[in-house]
């Protein structure tokens, strides 16, 4: 009747005693068309998921009143903006400024809904690896950017058009940038400007990959965000010399850099040409914003790697 | 002997200090109902985590249908249909949508098939409303709905019918007779409801304090069993007190109010009613039965209401 539990001729163990999956298993048996649907489905549940729907809705009004605000205030002050680009340009700063503790707040949840609702242990107890499971939730957020920068883009044209015409950019008569040119350049913006949110997306994975509740995840995600929101304003004065290197302690503060594109992006409606993107400010946006992406990424991939989920 | 569809090698569990499981051997066989009891804390539900990869394992190995789950992960579970404690979905979509999704990740699921699941729990008629509405005995159903959708060749069921009213205890019950009838697909079983575990499973294995303390088919584990003899009398305890004095060794128990409790072991039923009956008590009746699945439990893991 008593079992006799014989030990296994061989035992493996992970480091600190815990078995883990091999990377190489992470992969064997990957199938790209399933992860298509992983990213598929991840999408769904979001986009019908009420809060976020809410956090869009939310974003859409405050474009919608920071539009009408401006142009009224603009028109109180006896200013204009002078052309629609550059209305846009101005809403897309502005709503970049608020929308990015949305959106950063939404990216939050995407994991620790999984924790809350528990539905973290129906996909897992699928063909489905934590990393794929991972990568899957971090291109859902890229699309949650986007859309969340398209809103706000496409407030700023479709009210710059209504307040200004979205023509050619002329001034005095004399042409200076064809409409080609004007949408070319902010095109390329509005790629730029999604380094600072990628890494904004890993750090919000990174919280919610550690937190058991959506509500935990959405309190520490918002202290973490102000945190480096705010060492971003320290003055470029401040810092530390490292291998004769000065380093400004306002590099640090990440998220400020989503300003960068659409500041250098902002002087073309004013007449100045933007010879070439790849100037230093950019390159410090890319870099600075490249590390932290891939110190959080890697963080977020090893926590749930290593989790024990017992929802 | 039958194909084994999930072999565990020296299982090990430890969260801090407590040993959740330790070093458990268990093989299921294909066709098995295997009925997997154990008190609150026993590690029941930890194994059932291990075995699909939820939590680590500190050691040992879980092999299902051959394949590794360390090594080849997507390979088992995507053999695997399981519900592991309360069930878990998105409160915001439909019953119906909740399974399509899981479906897509699992492959090979089709509207047919998540209509026919559907069918079988009872949540047709409420496929189309949103789990936020659904009460805890609906959620269940579409649970184990859930664990069935993608044809699994081996069911992970922890504690099935759980919140489920009694018709839906014996829906679960038929519903699980009848996926075992087939022979295709194993189970494996996790439950309190041991008068359910007797009906439906051909073998179990009880833990306790992470410990696999007994294994076996339930016929053999309870047909070395004695009788039990049931005596409803007045005054139980005082005939409790009067019986261990005149026959040492009889091990009483009053398992509810009015009723004594004994192992038969070959006493003689006579005196023992004779015995009362000359002490003025009041026999109404007495009866033996055979020993159940909640005897046996008993008896294993003890009386103890302390969970480990």
């Amino acid at each position: 009747m008593s079992t006799e539990n014989a030990r296994p001729s061989a035992v493996s163990s992970g480091p600190n005693g815990k078995q883990r999956d091999s990377l190489a298993s992470e992969w064997r048996g990957f199938s790209f068309k399933r992860f298509l649907v992983l990213i598929k489905v991840e999408i769904y549940k979001m986009a019908n998921y009420w809060v976020i729907r809410g956090g869009y809705i939310a974003m859409v009004g405050i474009g919608l009143i920071a539009a009408y605000l401006t142009f009224h205030i603009e028109q109180a002050a006896k200013l204009t903006s002078g052309s629609g680009y550059a209305f846009a340009i101005g809403l897309l700063l502005r709503g970049i400024d608020i929308g990015a503790s949305i959106i950063f707040l939404m990216i939050c949840m995407i994991f620790s809904t999984e924790m809350t609702f528990g539905t973290i242990k129906n996909i897992l107890s699928r063909p489905v690896t934590r990393i794929e499971m991972m990568l899957a939730k971090y291109i859902t957020s890229w699309v949650m950017i986007s859309v969340a920068i398209g809103i706000f883009l496409a407030i700023g044209l479709v009210m710059g058009k209504y307040y200004y015409g979205m023509g050619d950019l002329t001034e005095d008569g004399y042409l200076l940038f064809k409409r080609s040119v004007m949408f070319k350049e902010m095109a390329i913006a509005m790629l730029l400007l999604m380094a600072p949110f990628i890494a904004l997306s890993a750090l919000a994975m990174m919280i919610s990959s550690l937190s058991s509740t959506m509500g935990g995840a959405m309190i520490i995600g918002l202290i973490a965000y102000f945190f480096f929101d705010l060492v971003g304003i320290i003055p470029n004065n401040l810092g530390m010399t490292v291998a004769g290197h000065f380093i400004p302690y306002h590099v640090f503060g990440f998220p400020i850099l989503r300003f960068v594109p659409l500041t250098i992006l902002d002087d073309l409606p004013a007449g100045l040409p933007i010879t070439t993107w790849w100037v230093a400010d950019i390159k410090n946006m890319l870099l600075v914003c490249g590390i932290y992406f891939l110190v959080f990424f890697t963080a977020s991939l090893v926590i749930v790697r290593r989790r024990d989920f017992t929802l | 002997m039958r194909e084994a569809v999930l072999e565990i090698r020296g299982l090990s569990k430890k969260f801090g200090e407590i040993q959740a499981v330790k070093d458990l051997n268990l093989t299921i066989q294909r066709g098995d109902v295997y009925g997997f009891i154990g008190p609150n804390g026993a590690g029941k539900t930890t194994t059932i985590r291990m075995i699909l990869g939820l939590i680590h394992a500190d050691a040992g190995s879980v092999r299902i249908f051959g394949h590794d789950l360390h090594k080849d992960f997507r390979a088992t579970v995507s053999q695997v249909g399981a519900l592991v404690e309360s069930p878990a979905f998105y409160p915001y979509l439909t019953g119906y949508r909740n399974l399509s999704l899981f479906g897509d990740l699992s492959g090979g699921v089709d509207a047919e098939r998540i209509q026919e699941v559907l069918k079988l729990v009872g949540l047709s008629r409420r496929a189309k409303h949103k789990v936020k509405g659904y009460s805890h005995g609906m959620k269940q159903r579409l649970g184990i709905g859930l664990a069935m959708l993608a044809r699994p060749k081996l069911m992970i069921l922890d504690e099935p019918t759980n919140g489920l009213d009694p018709q839906g205890i014996r829906e679960i019950r038929n519903l699980i007779r009848e996926i075992s009838r087939q022979g295709e697909i194993t189970i494996f079983l996790s439950s309190h409801l041991l008068s359910e575990m007797e009906m439906v499973t051909n073998r179990i294995g009880v833990m306790s304090r992470g410990k696999l303390i007994a294994e076996g088919e339930v016929g053999k584990l309870l047909g070395g069993a004695q009788d039990r003899v049931e005596i409803r009398v007045d005054q139980e305890l005082k005939a409790k007190a009067l019986l261990e004095s005149k026959f040492p060794g009889l091990a009483l128990a009053v398992p509810r109010l009015g009723w004594l409790e004994f192992k038969q072991e070959n006493r003689d039923l006579s005196k023992i009613n004779a015995t009362l009956v000359q002490a003025g008590m009041a026999v109404h009746s007495i009866s033996s039965r055979s020993r159940n699945l909640e005897d046996l439990f008993v008896e294993l893991t003890g009386e103890s209401k302390d969970v480990y």
